[in-house]
């Protein structure tokens, strides 16, 4: 299976703000759609754009963004569903070879990427980050240069994440690897600085490197893990969207701080937080039209 | 409008590069018009180091281009784009939307893209050292220093 079940029927662009040299270019592939499918991906693809263009930072980026839709179309409908993991077993031809339960776990869905840039590569050279869409109802995703998901409900939250990820070099700010209660290794965070700018172990309010968006009356740190063998229960002690240091991030329960209690890198379904939100303007600001530069 | 009145296109090198466990091939190179992100300060990883105080560090992974004399001309922080280990998503509603898994044989292919300058010799990639092991073992790794993993040069050396 893979590009012999299918074939590239073109390219539109979807969101147009001029020169393709200038922009910062966003694409949209489909797969797993047959050719008599396509129209849904094209709905399924604005759905994708109007969330994008509804969520702060980019709801006042949108300028500096050209979208692209990629249409192909694939010989049959869905993803490889393998029984080991509890699927349907379905197998269906299609174009990237999209597959469930990669490296046994059900909810990794995974294209071959290399497929995926070979394509885009020539409809669109210019690409910054790709998304694939997969026309299947069951739930699942991957992150990566390649940001993948599917049609189940809140797979666009799956998108925003990676794309924090893949376009921005923002790092997970969640505070366990496996899951809270299930790590035994996780405890405190090694001595290392994070090189990505939304998680350090450094919570010194001084030195910090958010410490310009951090008001002189919040504490720093602003939360303490009182038990490092566990992910910290308390609640925030300040309002949503606070800027302080949060204990708890980067995969460990201690020794590495957040920016903010919640964000959509620490959980889907949340805002990206104010650190997060800085690097998304700083990366997309020169690509917006000269006129509409912060500056300007 | 006269030819050397156009105003000048943004150019960039887009590389394509495959891993297999320790093993890192460039699959190809190609020019591109097109507009990169504004570089990350390229002291960054020394003063992260700083912070770290008595050990190593940082940890993460980054793109430097580099000249001749290896002074970095351009350098973007990237999320790990070896796929050691793997988010996987829960459906909304459960009471946590995001864990990681471990991937026993890390492979694939990513992308960068670069901006083209005269200047430029080599493409540096730093991270953690990749390696293939079993699953059990990459659940307990924590963070790693950083170190060059990949070099690859854009043109001859002189």
């Amino acid at each position: 299976m893979g590009a012999s079940d299918g074939r590239v029927l073109g390219t539109t662009r979807i969101v147009d703000n001029g020169d393709v040299a200038e922009r910062w270019n966003l694409v949209i592939v489909s797969e797993g759609y047959r050719e008599a499918e396509l129209p849904r991906f094209a709905a399924h693809a604005q759905s994708f754009v109007d969330t994008l263009a509804a969520t702060p930072p980019f709801d006042g980026l949108m300028s500096a963004l050209n979208v692209f839709r990629v249409d192909v179309a694939s010989t049959d409908s869905g993803a490889d569903d393998p029984t080991p993991c509890g699927g349907s077993g379905a197998t269906p031809a299609t174009f990237f070879d999209s597959s469930f339960c990669t490296s046994g776990i059900q909810r990794l869905l995974v294209v071959d990427n290399l497929a995926v840039f070979n394509v885009i590569n020539t409809e669109v050279p210019e690409w910054h980050m790709i998304l694939v869409i997969v026309n299947s109802m069951v739930y699942g995703g991957s992150g990566g240069q390649v940001a993948v998901f599917s049609l189940a409900p809140g797979a666009n939250e799956i998108a925003l994440h990676e794309m924090g990820h893949t376009a921005f070099g923002l790092a997970d700010e969640y505070e366990y690897f496996a899951g809270c209660g299930v790590d035994t290794d996780r405890n405190r965070h090694p001595a290392l600085e994070p090189i990505e700018p939304n998680v350090t172990i450094d919570s010194n309010p001084a030195t910090i490197k958010w410490a310009g968006l951090i008001d002189a009356a919040t504490p720093v740190p602003t939360t303490s893990n009182p038990d490092c063998g566990l992910c910290d229960p308390q609640p925030s002690p300040v309002p949503p969207g606070t800027v302080g240091a949060f204990e708890g991030a980067h995969y460990h329960h201690c020794g590495a701080f957040r920016p903010a209690f919640d964000c959509r890198m620490r959980a889907l379904g949340q805002p990206f937080c104010p650190v997060c939100r800085q690097r998304i303007r700083d990366t997309l600001s020169p690509f917006l039209p000269p006129c509409e530069e912060p500056s300007c | 409008m006269a030819d050397n009145e156009t105003p000048e296109r943004p150019r960039a090198v887009r590389l394509t590069i495959a891993y297999n466990g320790d093993q890192m091939e460039l699959v190809s190179q190609h020019r591109v018009a097109m507009k990169v992100p504004p570089s990350d300060p390229v002291e960054s990883a020394a003063s992260a180091a700083d912070i770290a105080g008595e050990t190593a560090g940082p940890t993460g992974f980054w793109v430097d281009l580099k000249d001749e004399q290896d002074q970095t001309l351009y350098r973007r922080v990237m999320h790990d784009p070896l796929r050691r280990d793997v988010e996987v998503f829960s459906p909304p509603g459960l009471p946590r939307t995001i864990e990681r898994a471990p991937v026993a044989e890390p492979r694939g292919v990513f992308s960068v893209v670069l901006p083209e300058i005269e200047a430029a010799q080599a493409v540096s990639l730093v991270g953690p050292p990749p390696r293939a092991m079993g699953a059990a073992e990459l659940a307990a790794e924590g963070p790693e220093p950083s170190r060059e993993i990949a070099r690859f040069d854009l043109k001859p050396r002189r």
